[in-house]
């Protein structure tokens, strides 16, 4: 897999043909989010957070209930952050964010999302689940945590995380037939997930549990 | 702001209280002042329930920024808030509490503090909680806003010709042995300035919106329900729907050339409400308003529709000038719906929202017109090409697309907005 120079990502990024364009938007400071000579774009902290409060929930159980699976956009509590406005996150905190950006990558491109490293060195973990697929269109959610010992006020608009960009190959190292056949353009701009499994694994689980 | 009305009204309110709990007082004083206090927290309780349906679980918090800039770009320099309800129209409501402030006896400071920093009449823009569902219908608060600045709009009506109205009205009136009297000409007036009002308030959502304006008017039309839309209030739907349709049509190219340019569609008054009611002959329509409002108020709304149709050029000119000579960069012209439509229609069938113009390196936001435009665009014409996602249950692909389109068109208002007010900051 072969990772995008940044002169590589502007190309893609003014990519007339829409098949070949790569959809980071807004950059609100270009030059300094894709800079020269680097591998990466960096994206910025979003407007839209979501929190789960530990004190309501004794375990979270997707099987807890006899009559349906359990809703998890239940378990959020959603804060929206204008600009100019800021959001504790204290130590061993965990919450949801999105990236300003809103992201869509073509078929021949998968990618990376990378916390930065000033923020990591004051224990931000940005987070968990990195890879993008090819064909993902949606505002990229955040897991934040805080694994240091001081709170951190973040601020929407503030640089947190950064994007690497892949070829997605076949064997011989041409451009994937498979994943331009097979990805499915899903844009999503909901950061809270909907369930846990999915319907036939969440059936048969329910049947081993109800034995 | 209007929080700190509501609290400089308690704080006034505690300060009787506390003056109330003065053992020195007498007790007929102390009761009267706990009583006032009471009065005043019933006027902060009812400020408070003004104001329900604006916070962010009820309106989406996204649309307010664009909102505001068409009343800056207006030259609305009012306060004002925007709230979504379940009422069935939209609402330009004005609250001047300036009255209140200055009659209330010893006022708190953050009572005065509040009510100076007012540019009054306070302004409240409501959207009915049905036009939520989709982001387009927005457009129309551009007609709510044309309400705030239609005494800018300026029309001298007795340039044109009103003998045909007389005689029709004569006419009408004589074969109800009705004789035309003085109290006909004042309801005539008050009616036609309603009708005026309301053609001001067309003109300005069409110059702010283009056909997005067309396209939420006729669809809020539509779900209105049966009736014509004519009354003492508002000349018929199907007049108003094509006045606009008229200067849409203006130009070279016109909005409907960029529109059929682009989508392939023509733009007709009934693309987006083919089943709103058409208007019956005069006199049929005459008997059917006779049974809602009496004779008299129906032979005046029958007898002005020519004379409002010759009228309507003359407003939409004139608000056309208003506006060019406020802000001219917040009229919507067809060279802006060819930028739009160009760069955004055929990306958003792709799921890329219309955020920003991306050319040769240059880079700008999309105007919340533009992105109301692109969106009916997809709504009307490209619906199909929006791709669904896999395992949706049969049949409610139509309705998984409409929400997909909807959360793309309001993440482009969002982002469009940040880069915007990222700009800003010089």
């Amino acid at each position: 897999m072969t990772v995008l120079s940044s002169e590589a990502i502007r190309e893609r990024l003014n990519a007339t043909d829409l098949s070949q364009r790569l959809i980071v938007s807004p950059l609100l400071d270009e030059a300094s989010q894709a800079k020269a000579g680097q591998a990466a774009i960096d994206v910025r902290l979003g407007f839209d957070f979501a929190l789960v409060s530990p004190s309501q929930h004794g375990s979270i159980d997707e099987f807890a209930n006899d009559e349906a699976p359990l809703s998890l956009s239940s378990l959020y509590r959603r804060e929206f952050v204008p600009f100019g406005r800021n959001i504790v996150i204290h130590p061993h905190q965990f919450l949801l964010a999105q990236t300003l950006e809103y992201l869509r990558l073509p078929t021949d491109l998968m990618a990376y999302v990378v916390g930065r490293s000033t923020w990591g060195r004051l224990g931000l973990i940005v987070a968990t689940a990195v890879g993008i697929h090819p064909g993902f269109a949606g505002s990229l959610t955040l897991e934040l945590r805080n694994l240091g010992e001081t709170p951190l006020t973040l601020y929407p608009g503030q640089t947190v995380a950064q994007l690497f960009f892949h070829r997605v190959e076949n064997s011989k190292g041409e451009p994937s037939a498979e994943a331009a056949a097979l990805a499915q353009y899903t844009g999503t701009v909901d950061m809270v997930p909907r369930r846990l499994s999915d319907p036939e694994t969440s059936r048969k689980l329910r049947k081993l549990i109800d034995g | 702001m209007w929080l700190d009305l509501m609290s400089g009204l308690i704080d006034t309110g505690k300060g009787y209280l506390a003056k109330a709990a003065d053992p020195a007082l007498p007790t007929a004083d102390a009761s009267l002042l706990v009583t006032d206090s009471e009065m005043i927290g019933n006027h902060a309780y009812d400020l408070l329930q003004k104001m329900d349906g604006s916070d962010a679980g009820h309106i989406p918090h996204q649309i307010v920024g664009p909102f505001q800039r068409w009343v800056n770009g207006l030259g609305i320099s009012n306060t004002i808030f925007f709230r979504a309800d379940h009422v069935a129209n939209y609402e330009l409501a004005r609250f001047d509490l300036r009255s209140l402030v200055q009659n209330v006896n010893d006022a708190s400071q953050s009572l005065i503090d509040a009510a100076n920093a007012v540019e009054w009449p306070f302004l409240r823009v409501t959207v009915p909680s049905q036009a939520m569902g989709m982001l387009p219908h927005f457009a129309i608060v551009g007609h709510e806003l044309g309400h705030a600045i239609q005494n800018e709009i300026k029309v001298d009506l007795t340039k044109i010709d009103s003998s045909d109205f007389a005689n029709n009205l004569v006419t009408r009136l004589s074969d109800e042995k009705i004789s035309l009297s003085a109290n006909h000409t004042i309801m005539s007036q008050k009616i036609l300035a309603s009708w005026v009002n309301e053609m001001k308030s067309d003109a300005v959502g069409c110059l702010l919106a283009g056909p997005a304006f067309m396209f939420a008017l006729s669809a809020f039309f539509e779900l209105s329900g049966g009736a014509y839309g004519i009354g003492p209030s508002h000349p018929p739907s199907e007049m108003r729907r094509r006045l606009v349709l008229d200067r849409l049509t203006q130009g070279t190219p016109s909005h409907a050339d960029v529109f059929k340019q682009q989508t392939g569609a023509t733009l007709t008054a009934d693309i987006n409400s083919p089943h709103l009611k058409s208007l019956p002959p005069p006199d049929a329509l005459y008997a059917e308003l006779r049974t809602r409002h009496g004779p008299e108020t129906a032979a005046i709304c029958v007898a002005l529709m020519p004379f409002a149709e010759r009228v309507a050029p003359l407003i939409f000119d004139e608000a056309e000038k208003v506006l060019r000579a406020v802000k001219p960069n917040v009229i919507y012209d067809a060279v802006h719906l060819q930028e739009d439509l160009s760069d955004h229609l055929e990306p958003l069938l792709h799921l890329i929202p219309p955020i920003e113009h991306r050319q040769a390196g240059n880079v700008k936001a999309t105007s919340l017109a533009g992105i109301l435009n692109v969106g009916w665009a997809g709504l009307l014409t490209q619906l199909d090409k929006i791709p669904a996602p896999a395992g949706i249950t049969p049949g409610s692909e139509l309705t998984v697309k409409m929400e997909k389109l909807h959360e793309l068109l309001l993440k482009a208002v969002e982002l469009s907005e940040a880069r915007m007010v990222w700009e800003e900051q010089v």
